[in-house]
């Protein structure tokens, strides 16, 4: 008996152990970290075949340069080099010492913003409730909404005073929510905001997901619905337009996406950044972390949102220009619907 | 009259452990301290060690009061972790447990040997946080498995006392568990439930789910309650999705049984 009972644990203790190969210990070693970084990606990433990269010229084109690697920052730059390729704002590779990102989404765009004007333009100071800085503008005809962040929260209370002071206080014929500049956040708080603006249940995207670790295994799509029911006011039937730019991203993006489905929106200014793969993270053997788009988000016509999503009426501002032309085209809007 | 009952209770404890006994009804209390290292594939590659604290409630007692060969269990093992990663750079916090109930025939086949062999229905479930993940910091565990369960027990009589040694370890053989497909966030699990549980609800048996959780005890069975230290081990793996999940635990204990009902072996 004794034997058995010996025999028993045994067998427990090595089926066990025979796992271990599937844990990866602590590692500083330039060339397996730059491997575990590769295969990350590989593994995860969602855009190689929408963005028609070949991951493995890209790995052929790297390697070799690791064995000139001397020292971390050497090692760091090269793997924010090799992630660079992917031109993906959502890819960033953390180090104790540094963060690396992808600018060229927006820098080669206009910037679509005139923060002078926009201050001289409005009926008084800004006030602030929750994530949300909000005035009239053009004598009380308009109320205006910026939207600075998707990280910062906002409660019912904010948008009930925003409510009173728009529509007791004044008598405000349209709101424009200004979302420009706004790089994203929570997707929750895009979904909340946005579900004010509903009057019944919509499908206004799809997602999907890697099921396995090639390049092309996808879920089938989800629907991702906007509900009224999830709104903490009902302005649905108010007439609304939504500034965007370039700098529009993730999160922002995808409240632009939800927006262009509302029935009394328009989204009006210049194509926004994009930013449509939902990002994950994995770390490194050596602690770094990298976040990678894992989860590629389609609008409701099943488009890749990546890019940027074209606004109902696009309008840039020039170089160099005194006036804020998109400004102007969503007073417009508002006052002058016609036209 | 308070000091007349003590000395009576007293007496009547001593009587019955001065004869070859062994414990009718436990109700077993444990606190443990250990180490811990986990593997979730869904927060990161590597492995996070570091501090376990526990606590370990089981209650035991025969089906049929003058039958003493088949028993019941009934225990909840809940744990805490607080795991930091080979490079020190993240930590995982992991709260779980488990809640079973598990039946065991008893033989005696030698003199002061207990014999247990039976099966047990095990929930677990468990909630892991990394600090520094971007919309996956949360990985959920949820598993119910028919378990195989093994105990053995060996007991020294003295004249007031008795020392019992406890081992007692479960293996799962089948069940069910819950994993997200491998770039599966748990906001699209959310978006779209119940359709969504198809792909992360998985049939487990030895290919996929292996392991065990033991726990040995030696117990200082004195006549009003029983005192017992011990060290408890739990090595569970399982995958799913391309996924790979690992718990490794061992641990001290230290805990009191409380003797409902004892019989004469």
């Amino acid at each position: 008996m004794k034997k058995l009972l010996i025999i028993i644990n045994i067998a427990f203790l090595l089926l066990g152990c025979s796992k271990e190969d599937t844990i990866t210990q602590y590692n500083s070693d330039p060339k397996e970290n730059f491997d575990a970084l590769w295969n990350i990606l590989d593994e995860r990433y969602c855009y190689f075949s929408y963005k028609n990269i070949d991951w493995d010229k890209v790995y052929d084109d790297f390697s070799p340069r690791i064995d000139k690697v001397k020292d971390v920052f050497q090692l760091f730059d090269l793997m924010a080099e090799m992630i660079d390729v992917l031109q993906d704002g959502h890819v960033n590779l953390y180090a104790p010492f540094d963060i690396s990102s992808c600018t060229n989404w927006f820098d080669s765009y206009p910037a679509d913003y005139n923060a002078y004007f926009l201050s001289k333009h409005f009926d008084s100071e800004l006030r602030s409730a929750g994530g949300f800085a909000y005035t009239t503008i053009e004598n009380g005809k308009i109320g205006y909404i910026c939207y600075s962040s998707f990280s910062n929260g906002f409660s019912a209370a904010n948008l009930t005073y925003i409510d009173a002071f728009f529509h007791q206080l004044n008598n405000v014929e349209g709101i424009i929510i200004d979302v420009r500049n706004n790089g994203g956040g929570s997707l929750g708080y895009s979904e909340q905001l946005s579900a004010c603006f509903f009057k019944e249940k919509t499908v206004t995207g799809y997602m999907r997901h890697k099921t396995d670790k090639c390049h092309d295994c996808f879920s089938e799509p989800t629907e991702i619905i906007t509900d009224p029911a999830d709104a903490l006011i009902d302005w649905s039937d108010k007439k609304i337009v939504v500034l965007s730019n370039r700098r529009c991203y993730s999160a922002t993006n995808d409240f632009i996406v939800r927006m262009k489905q509302a029935p009394n929106a328009t989204v009006i200014g210049g194509i926004t950044g994009g930013g449509g793969g939902m990002p994950l993270s994995q770390e490194l053997p050596n602690g770094w972390m990298i976040r990678f788009s894992a989860v590629p988000m389609f609008d409701a016509e099943m488009q890749h949102t990546e890019f940027g999503v074209t606004p109902d009426i696009e309008v840039h501002i020039a170089p160099n220009a005194v006036d804020d032309t998109i400004l102007l085209r969503a007073i417009n809007a508002i006052i002058h619907p016609t036209n | 009259m308070k000091l007349k009952l003590l000395i009576i209770t007293l007496i009547v404890s001593v009587n019955l452990f001065s004869a070859e006994t062994i414990c009718r009804s436990k109700n077993r209390f444990a606190i443990n301290i250990g180490e811990m290292a986990i593997t979730d594939h869904y927060l990161s590659n590597q492995e996070y060690k570091g501090l376990s604290l526990g606590l370990d409630i089981n209650h035991t007692n025969y089906y049929n009061n003058t039958n003493n060969r088949i028993s019941w269990q009934v225990y909840d093992h809940w744990r805490y972790g607080r795991l930091i990663n080979p490079s020190y750079t993240a930590m995982i916090q992991y709260i779980g447990g488990n809640i079973g109930f598990a039946s065991h025939y008893n033989w005696l086949p030698i003199k002061n040997l207990r014999l247990m062999a039976g099966s047990a229905i095990d929930i677990y479930g468990a909630l892991k946080t990394q600090s520094r993940n971007v919309n996956n910091p949360y990985s959920g565990d949820i598993q119910l498995n028919l378990m195989a369960s093994l105990g053995a027990q060996y007991q020294l009589s003295f004249n007031k006392w008795a020392l019992t040694f406890d081992y007692l370890a479960t293996s799962p053989i089948i069940g069910g568990m819950f994993v997200p497909e491998m770039g599966e966030s748990y906001y699209e699990i959310y978006l779209n439930l119940p359709a969504s549980l198809n792909n992360v609800t998985h049939f487990t048996s030895f290919h996929n789910r292996q392991g065990v959780n033991g726990s040995l005890s030696v117990n200082f069975v004195l006549p009003t309650v029983t005192l017992f230290v011990g060290m408890t081990h739990n090595h569970q793996w399982w995958q799913a999705n391309q996924t790979n999940f690992y718990i490794k635990e061992l641990s001290g204990q230290v805990g009191i049984a409380l003797n409902l009902g004892i019989i004469k072996n």
